[in-house]
């Protein structure tokens, strides 16, 4: 017994820095002394001032549409990590380890909304890149003096105001957790590549209220307006916002800082709001300048590619290397691979599901033709086994070893040629079983449903959706990385791509709170789920209702691209990859309209 | 027994020794505030405004006053606001005070005055604030009150010194500014005429941040308790950047409007 005692003093003599921490511990309520308009009501429509944003960020605000949150996917977002601090009372508790008596994390309620946020304290990493993103993010902390401070990532893009101001999912947050005896004031700090040209840095308080009684929320999403057209995204077109000037009809505000901007957060902007018709005072509300479009990226150096592997839901796995993303599903007795990446990466690919799973490789499906989802076929083919073959007379023996490839009967088409000809790929990453219909099914331990999307990124499109597992791999109908990619000499369309895009809104069901539930995996980028697809969605449908507006004003292509349609996501998606840009994909749309004649 | 194993048990009867023989005497207190001075706030700051832009960067409309628990004859007082009346009595400093003299944007000089004594000045409205950790020497009735400084050096009980002798705390963790100043001439706690009186008490917390990026920021938690005009403290915080260029200084008058 004396040695235990011992043994406890020791512990506690070689563990000062279990003592070195604030404790936070405790109910807290929000005063909300400051920013009390912004917070309750919220500013007005086109009010941005004192907000660091950029020329993107402000053309996306002025595109918002307050109806966007009558859709049945917006009703039940919380508040993001960034904004937890500007309604309801928050509880703070932590999380400790029994042996060590270690903080291992720290965790926040939120009472709006019923948000739970947790601060890892134990040291472990962020997650992968292209681990799902979260409302509220992942988040380690660190002691720092009297301050909890704390770094945030893998957020979804998420309004900070409700007027339509963003941070994108590539933003993070820094937050200092200060206390001062009843007191604890809160600063956050926004950093953002995409929507922000410099931080956007807030402080807020809360005083300790031990009686306070916490409420449950829960949400459930209904159509809260009939008959709407599916797809229906309610939004400004540029120029068309009526409500802009809103904060100077209301409160006065001049209208040189409703544009917002880095310049309205300083005491030098006293001199302009002084002086507004100087020059120098122009608004800043104006597009960025058409600049020479960035290099494309080299293409991938197949011997320093690594796949690596990310359990996604059930019994499914991304694979990441290069070119698209490759999904793995594993059934007790066989596995089934949706997509393949590049020929070079075939080996590597076989190596990556072979660290997960030994078990035969039965079924590759091809989402489409493209040789960066096919070019694996032929290894991972040939390191499969198909299901055994009932009539050897039907199918050669060489067949049956190898699996099965499954897809719409255009990829076969596509990676095929008439008899006599050079087919685009080698005969072995044919595929073997094809269908023509809108649907395709299989069983592998779980029921799975390869759906075939017209005419979408090309005409030969498919998803699959694994029913028990509830994940859905999209293809390139979907990607976290680019614009979509419409291959209109293979058959793809934008009315396609958004058909696609909706039918997996329609398909997938969020868990709770518009996140998690059915996990969709892109073509390319990170795990999703439905309220990633919904971005990416609306975007597409915004930035087509742009180009048809403008072409309906008898706009040239060369002026439409002067027109910047795409600037407010060109942070976000613009980037030109080996095979495409912005500037593709806007001639792209432009094209298929004008040759519609309609939207 | 292992290699690892007899380090281990050295470890702990080193322990154990020093435990039976109580710990090194503490070194004697610093000589003074700026010597013991847990962190450093020296030099010049930038206002961020980034919060209550509409009170802050222009005049809001008389009667505004949105968020300040005010009681009625607070609001009697707000809604006859007349920054001519304020002009006319050399007044126009009242939002300057002490009690929002933090909130109105502008840049901070932190500097010693002397080994007791942190200066605070601002350019917009060119107030200075002293903020003292000894006796204060500062007149009352002033804009800026009189402030009494201290370091605020939170730390839990150490529990082996409970046993081993006098209860002795464990290594301070907490190292922010804690102002308290009082004896203030009535001001604005906002622009429009939002007031304070003589009897308001504001307490303040002065943090610094060290960001990643090399940014570092400055947090100015106030509570403001006022029996004359407000039901309950007024709790805000406004943030600063630390600026390498002076050049930005930039002194101005008061303005009562």
């Amino acid at each position: 017994m004396s040695r235990l005692i011992v043994l406890g003093f020791v512990i506690m003599l070689q563990s000062p820095s279990l003592f070195a921490q604030m404790d936070l511990t405790g109910d807290w309520a929000l005063l909300i002394h400051e920013d009390q308009p912004w917070r309750g009501s919220g500013p007005e429509l086109g009010e941005y001032e004192g907000l660091p944003i950029n020329a993107a960020a402000r053309m996306r605000a002025s595109a918002w549409n307050a109806s966007i949150n009558t859709l049945p996917e917006h009703q039940c977002i919380p508040l993001p990590a960034d904004d937890f601090t500007d309604f309801g009372n928050i509880r703070i508790w932590k999380e400790i380890d029994p042996v060590t008596q270690r903080v291992i994390a720290w965790h926040e309620y939120t009472e709006w909304q019923a948000q739970e946020r947790v601060i890892w304290m134990d040291g472990r990493p962020h997650p992968s890149p292209y681990a799902p993103h979260t409302w509220q993010g992942f988040s380690t902390g660190k002691w720092e003096r009297n301050q909890l401070t704390i770094t945030t990532t893998h957020l979804k893009t998420a309004p900070y105001e409700r007027v339509g101001t963003y941070r994108s999912d590539l933003g993070t947050l820094t937050e200092h957790w200060i206390r001062h005896g009843n007191y604890l004031t809160i600063m956050v700090i926004i950093s953002d590549p995409v929507y922000l040209a410099e931080p956007l840095v807030r402080t807020r308080q809360y005083v300790l209220d031990p009686d306070q009684k916490m409420k449950g929320y829960t949400c459930t999403p209904a159509a809260e307006i009939a008959n709407r057209q599916e797809g229906y995204v309610p939004h400004y077109l540029p120029g068309k916002n009526p409500f802009l000037l809103n904060g100077n009809v209301r409160y006065g505000v001049p209208p040189i800082a409703l544009p917002g901007g880095p310049e309205t957060m300083y005491p030098e902007f006293l001199a302009k709001l002084r002086n507004p018709n100087t020059a120098a005072s122009q608004p800043a509300n104006s597009t960025l300048p058409n600049s020479p479009p960035p290099a494309r990226p080299q293409p991938p150096d197949f011997a320093k590619v690594e796949i690596s592997a990310l359990p996604v839901q059930g019994n499914v796995y991304m694979l990441v290397g290069a070119g698209g993303n490759t999904t793995i599903q594993v059934d007790e007795h066989s596995v089934l691979v949706v997509d393949t990446q590049y020929a070079q990466l075939g080996a590597k690919l076989v190596a990556a599901i072979r660290r997960i799973t030994n078990k035969p490789i039965r079924y590759i499906i091809n989402t489409h033709f493209h040789t960066d989802h096919t070019g694996g076929n032929v290894a991972i083919g040939k390191a499969g086994d198909s299901v055994p073959v009932q009539f050897p007379d039907v199918f050669t023996s060489s067949l049956a070893e190898t699996a099965a490839i499954v897809a719409h009967e255009n990829v076969l088409r596509k990676m095929s040629a008439p008899t006599g000809r050079e087919a685009p790929a080698p005969f072995d990453a044919w595929p073997t079983e094809t269908f023509a219909t809108n649907e395709y099914r299989l069983f592998n331990g779980e029921g799975i449903q390869i759906v075939h999307i017209p005419a979408a990124h090309t005409d030969g499109d498919s998803l699959v959706f694994f029913r028990r597992s509830d994940v859905i791999a999209t293809g390139d109908l979907f990607s976290t990385v680019t614009y979509p990619v419409i291959d209109r000499q293979n058959g793809g369309s934008l009315k396609g791509i958004l058909a696609g895009l909706n039918e997996i809104i329609k398909l997938s069901i969020p868990k709770n709170k518009q996140e998690g539930g059915t996990y969709i995996i892109p073509g390319e980028g990170r795990i999703c789920d439905q309220a990633d697809v919904v971005e990416y969605r609306e975007m597409v449908t915004i930035i087509r209702d742009r180009i048809a507006d403008l072409i309906a004003q008898g706009k040239t292509l060369q002026e439409i691209l002067a027109a910047q349609p795409t600037l407010d996501y060109d942070g976000r998606y613009g980037a030109p990859t080996t095979s495409w840009t912005k500037e593709m994909f806007i001639e792209a749309v432009y094209t298929e309209l004008r040759q519609a004649g309609t939207k | 027994m292992g290699v690892r194993t007899r380090q281990t048990s050295a470890r702990w009867l080193m322990s154990f020794v020093f435990f039976l023989q109580g710990a090194p005497a503490a070194p004697p207190p610093p000589p003074n505030a700026k010597a013991a001075a847990p962190i450093d706030f020296i030099g010049q700051w930038v206002s961020v405004v980034t919060e209550d832009w509409r009170y802050r960067m222009i005049t809001p409309p008389k009667g505004n006053y949105a968020g300040v628990p005010l009681n009625d004859a607070a609001r009697k007082i707000a809604d006859n606001w007349d920054a001519a009346k304020d002009e006319a009595a050399g007044a126009q400093c009242k939002t300057y005070g002490a009690a929002n003299i933090m909130r109105v944007p502008g840049r901070i000089r932190i500097s010693w005055a002397d080994d007791d004594t942190l200066k605070l000045e601002t350019d917009a409205g060119m107030q200075t604030r002293l903020f003292h950790f000894k006796e204060p020497r500062t007149p009352p009735g002033s804009w800026q009150g009189v402030s009494e400084a201290s370091w605020e050096m939170t730390s839990g009980l150490d529990f082996m010194s409970i046993i081993t002798g006098p209860g002795r705390r464990n290594p301070a963790f907490s190292s922010a500014l804690k102002v308290v100043t009082t004896k203030m001439r009535p001001g604005y706690l906002r622009r429009n005429g939002v007031p304070y009186s003589d009897k308001a008490v504001m307490t303040e917390f002065y943090d610094r941040t060290n960001e990643a990026n090399g940014e570092s920021w400055l947090v100015v938690t106030s509570i403001v308790d006022d029996p004359t005009y407000l039901n309950q403290p007024f709790v805000t915080s406004a943030h600063f950047r630390k600026e390498n260029d002076q050049s930005r200084w930039n002194p101005t008058p008061c303005s009562a409007r």
